[in-house]
């Protein structure tokens, strides 16, 4: 990725430096060329220019020459003037010649010789001859072996025609003069075609003279171009130059630009070109520069867009990382969440120093340590004593491993629980640590443990019980399960019963009963001692009693099947048969005997049954007037109640303030009356209870509970008014109360009479109530600091009505019942009270009733 | 408008210490001195609730409270026992006739009318 784009990037910056060199470079040459043409032209310009002067130059001469009379007559002076001229310009003309009208040479000198020879055969001297106008020659080879152009200018005589005189010209000098020392560079120079494409001038050796189409047939640019020099025009042209002659030579780019010299009647056209080397080399110096500087900005380039790019790089990593970081941490809070929030306790401890390192709220409320407190421990501190050894061990060789196990744990407050905890390792900011998860499994375990305690239970009835017992599967009859009686009556052994079923084994001897058993149990689920007879293994016919149910056990409906072994029995029943048959036979001997005695007896009898009849009348009465008295007691309970509800209902109103406001002394007096009210309710309940107890009526709703909790809850009724006294209270219950099957009721309502007189008689000091067990009886006692019972008082302080220190005025309130309904009650309950006591030196009342009054007879 | 309450009660003082009660506590209370009256009122008012005495001339409470029972657009309302039969036994026997509640007397002025609104 990275290095692609790096190449991209480099590839992409090479493209724009060529195209930024090539464009520059390619500007340059372009200005550098046009340059070129510009200076070339000017060449061109002023060769051209040159030779048209040189030929407007002689023109005027000869013209001049033309007009004088000797020439015009060809005379003797004429001819000398001739001669002089042509010396005194030898340097430039190589000969001056008189033509007539014919075409047929009158003069020439040097060269005398050609005197008198026609010449009308050449092109230009047949076209001034025609044209009567000056006119100039193609470049030819003169007979004395040079080039040369010659100019002829025509002479009248008046207005007659009479010939030409015409100069030869040196080509080659005319040349140097004017082409040759165009130089453009090392490589440029100038050619000359004439108007019929005849090249007049061309440095290349050979090319001089020959026609321009000739020369150039290879390269059809400078074909055109030539065309173009033949119609008059001026250009500029660039063509390649691969051949000279026959020779391919490396291929030239050539600049030319070209222009026509216009001479008397005709023109030429002058072209200048030059090597494109020409160009390059002038630009070879800007070239090497602009390379220099592209190299430069590409080389700044890269490195900026290195820089860029790892700028870029780093920027992109940067975010990458952020983001891992801001992954990391959500993750993290996610983490945190998960154990604080956590409703199991959690902790973290360091491997090999096991110092807790961090637990959870639910750690440090479920095992009562502070969270500061928590970190400060280290892992065996939750250990009890004898798992610290086994728990640093362990921890020792978990490293890399999950585990779970069960371990006790200690909590703050030193309790023990039961716990699994499950464990991994984990990094904990750079400890090498472990995590914990905790399930409290104490409630579990004390489940389980009461639960196998029940299953041990009922298997100890189920196999201690001395009927043999049966549990078989409804649907296929095989037996699951059998007792240890069932094995020793029918002498099979456990592996040989369980399995099978009882029809394979045989078990009934009559199979009738069997279908008699099925049937009833079908019919009715259950059946109740149905007499069948059984065979054991060996053969032996026993008579039972079978009993049956059906019940659901791991969810399937089997048969419990009890058999009682009666042979025992049936054996004696038989015996006594045989005994009876043998006393028939006495007592028939006897019965005469007897009969005479019988009538004696049967006078006795009658006397009895009347007695007996008059007892069952009186009995009758008796019974009606204890209906009657009952009948009573309700009516008045009822009646007195109905006046009182009156009373103390309009006297709480009133105290209430609900009727209106009442002064201080109103307040006072109906505070009495609702005292007296409430007395007399006390009263009512009091007399209606004894009179219920002692007509038998009082029936005991006897079910189990637990004793602790109930005299707590009676002690806490009274506590404040043992406060209120400034009394301690001091409960002394022995460690194993447990639950008692009585009259909860009616035994808290003793106790709380008990723990009543106690506060009401006591003025300072305390008042104790212990309890303890005592054989199958609870022994409760209830002591107080108070003023005690005089030693003659203490036989009648359980009769109704009776209260000590009876005197002129009431001390203590209550109704002096209290304590007769009491010993009542225990009465009832099958237990009793009695009291010890100092007058003045307080007093121990003392009950003991059974732990299960049921049980008792 | 605080709710109708019906009280079925043949002894004056009673039935005025109950109605004094409620009446303060912004209950609209109506009143018969007999059962077969108790039962007219309550199909013609369709009380709140009814405070429903055991024993009342010629058809006791157990009645009433059996009649009252019978029909059904009372079905949803509570017939509260108020009574001084306080034998063992009263109180399951008033409940198997049909009482919703029980309350003995002698009431005590400061909670009965929590008790009775318990009921409702």
């Amino acid at each position: 990725m990275k290095k692609r784009t790096l190449l991209l990037l480099i590839s992409g910056f090479v493209a724009v430096c060529v195209l930024l060199f090539s464009a520059f470079y390619d500007e340059a040459k372009k200005t550098a060329v046009q340059k070129l043409n510009e200076e070339q032209m000017i060449h061109a310009k002023q060769a051209a220019r040159g030779i048209e002067e040189f030929f407007r130059t002689w023109t005027g001469i000869l013209t001049s020459l033309a007009r004088m009379d000797e020439i015009i007559n060809n005379d003797a002076d004429g001819k000398r003037y001739m001669g002089l001229f042509y010396e005194a310009h030898q340097e430039q003309i190589r000969s001056v010649t008189r033509v007539n009208e014919k075409g047929t040479i009158l003069h020439t000198i040097p060269h005398s010789l050609s005197i008198g020879s026609n010449i009308s055969s050449q092109k230009h001297v047949q076209e001034i001859l025609k044209e009567h106008k000056p006119v100039v020659s193609d470049v030819f080879r003169t007979v004395q072996g040079f080039d040369a152009v010659s100019l002829h200018v025509p002479v009248f005589k008046g207005a007659s025609f009479k010939g030409s005189i015409a100069i030869l010209i040196d080509f080659e000098s005319l040349a140097k003069r004017y082409l040759e020392v165009i130089k453009i560079g090392e490589t440029g120079y100038a050619w000359v075609v004439s108007r019929d494409g005849t090249q007049l001038y061309n440095p290349v050796p050979g090319f001089t003279g020959k026609s321009a189409f000739e020369n150039f047939k290879d390269f059809p640019s400078m074909i055109s171009m030539v065309q173009d020099m033949l119609q008059g025009h001026q250009g500029t042209v660039t063509y390649t130059f691969d051949k000279v002659g026959n020779q391919t030579v490396a291929p030239v780019r050539q600049n030319a630009v070209y222009l026509p010299i216009r001479i008397g009647n005709t023109f030429w056209s002058i072209a200048v070109a030059s090597s494109e080397k020409e160009v390059l080399s002038t630009l070879s110096s800007f070239r090497n520069r602009l390379i220099l500087v592209v190299v430069v900005i590409f080389i700044g380039g890269m490195l900026l867009s290195v820089i860029g790019v790892k700028a870029w790089f780093i920027v992109v990593e940067e975010e990458k990382r952020k983001r891992v970081e801001n992954e990391l941490r959500s993750s993290e809070q996610r983490y945190r969440q998960l154990f604080e929030q956590n409703p199991a306790p959690m902790l973290i401890y360091e491997r090999g120093t096991l110092r807790i390192l961090a637990v959870n709220g639910a750690f440090t409320e479920q095992y009562g340590y502070s969270s500061e407190k928590a970190l400060s421990l280290i892992l065996t501190d939750l250990y009890p004593e004898d798992e610290k050894g086994l728990i640093i061990e362990l921890a020792a060789r978990l490293k890399g491993l999950a585990y779970v196990g069960e371990w006790h744990h200690l909590k703050a407050d030193g309790s023990i629980i039961t716990v699994v905890a499950r464990s991994h390792d984990m990094d904990y900011s750079g400890h090498d640590a472990r995590i914990a998860v905790i399930s409290d499994i104490t409630e579990r375990k004390k489940m389980e443990n009461a639960l196998r305690q029940s299953e041990e239970r009922f298997f100890k009835a189920f196999h201690a019980t001395p009927d043999a017992i049966v549990i078989s599967r409804a649907a296929d009859g095989l037996l699951l399960e059998v007792n240890e009686m069932f094995l020793s009556l029918s002498g099979y052994s456990r592996d040989e019963a369980l399995n099978r079923t009882a029809v394979e084994l045989k078990l009934w001897a009559d199979p009738n009963d069997r279908k008699r058993y099925d049937a009833a149990v079908r019919e009715q689920a259950r059946v109740r001692d149905m007499e069948a007879r059984f065979r054991t293994k060996s053969g032996k016919i026993l008579d039972g009693f079978v009993s049956g149910e059906n019940i659901v056990l791991n969810n399937e409906l089997c048969l419990l099947t009890i058999i009682r072994d009666i042979t025992e029995r049936k054996k004696t029943e038989t015996e006594l048969e045989r005994h009876r048959l043998h006393l028939e036979e006495m007592v028939r001997e006897r019965t005469t005997e007897l009969e005479r005695s019988q009538r004696a007896l049967q006078n006795l009898l009658d006397d009895m049954s009347k007695a007996k009849a008059d007892l069952e009348a009186a009995n009758e009465r008796l019974k009606e007037l204890d209906r009657l008295k009952s009948a009573f007691l309700a009516t008045m309970s009822h009646e007195l109640r109905t006046p009182l509800n009156s009373i103390i209902g309009f006297t709480g109103i009133m105290l209430q303030g609900l009727a209106g406001p009442l002064n201080e002394e109103q307040v006072k007096q109906m505070t009495m009356v609702q005292g007296s009210a409430r007395h007399l309710l006390a009263l009512i309940n009091d007399v209606l209870d004894i009179s219920k107890i002692e007509a038998g009526q009082l029936a005991l709703s006897v079910a189990s509970f637990e004793l602790r909790p109930s005299v707590e809850k009676m002690v806490k009724l009274v506590l404040p008014l043992a406060e209120k006294k400034g009394l301690d209270m001091k409960l002394e219950l022995s460690d194993d109360l447990g639950t008692a099957t009585t009259d909860q009721r009616r035994l808290e309502q003793v106790i709380l009479n008990l723990l009543n007189n106690a506060i009401k008689f006591t003025e300072k000091g305390h008042v104790r109530i212990s309890c303890r067990i005592e054989d199958d009886h609870y022994v409760l006692s209830v002591s107080d600091t108070g003023i005690g019972i005089r030693l003659e008082e203490i036989p009648k302080i359980f009769q109704p009505f009776h209260q000590i220190d009876t005197g002129l005025t009431r001390k203590y309130e209550g109704t002096g019942l209290g304590l007769s309904i009491c010993k009542k009650l225990l009465d009832i309950m099958g237990g009793d009270i009695h009291v010890e006591s100092q007058w003045g030196g307080g007093s121990i009342f003392t009950i003991r009733f059974p732990r299960n009054t049921g049980a008792l007879p | 408008m605080k709710d109708t309450l019906l009280i079925i009660e043949d002894n004056p003082q009673n039935l005025y210490l109950m109605r004094f009660l409620l009446e303060k506590s912004g209950f609209v209370v109506i009143e018969a001195g007999n059962g077969r009256d108790g039962i007219a009122m309550a199909l013609r008012y369709k009380p709140r609730a009814i405070l429903l005495d055991i024993q009342l001339p010629e058809m006791d409470g157990y009645a009433v409270s059996a009649e009252l029972k019978k029909h059904g657009e009372l079905a949803g309302v509570p017939i509260i026992a108020v009574t001084s039969y306080a034998m063992v036994g009263d109180r399951e026997r008033i409940l198997a006739a049909g009482a919703t509640g029980y309350i003995e007397k002698p009431i005590n002025p400061e909670t009965f009318v929590a008790e009775i609104e318990k009921y409702l």
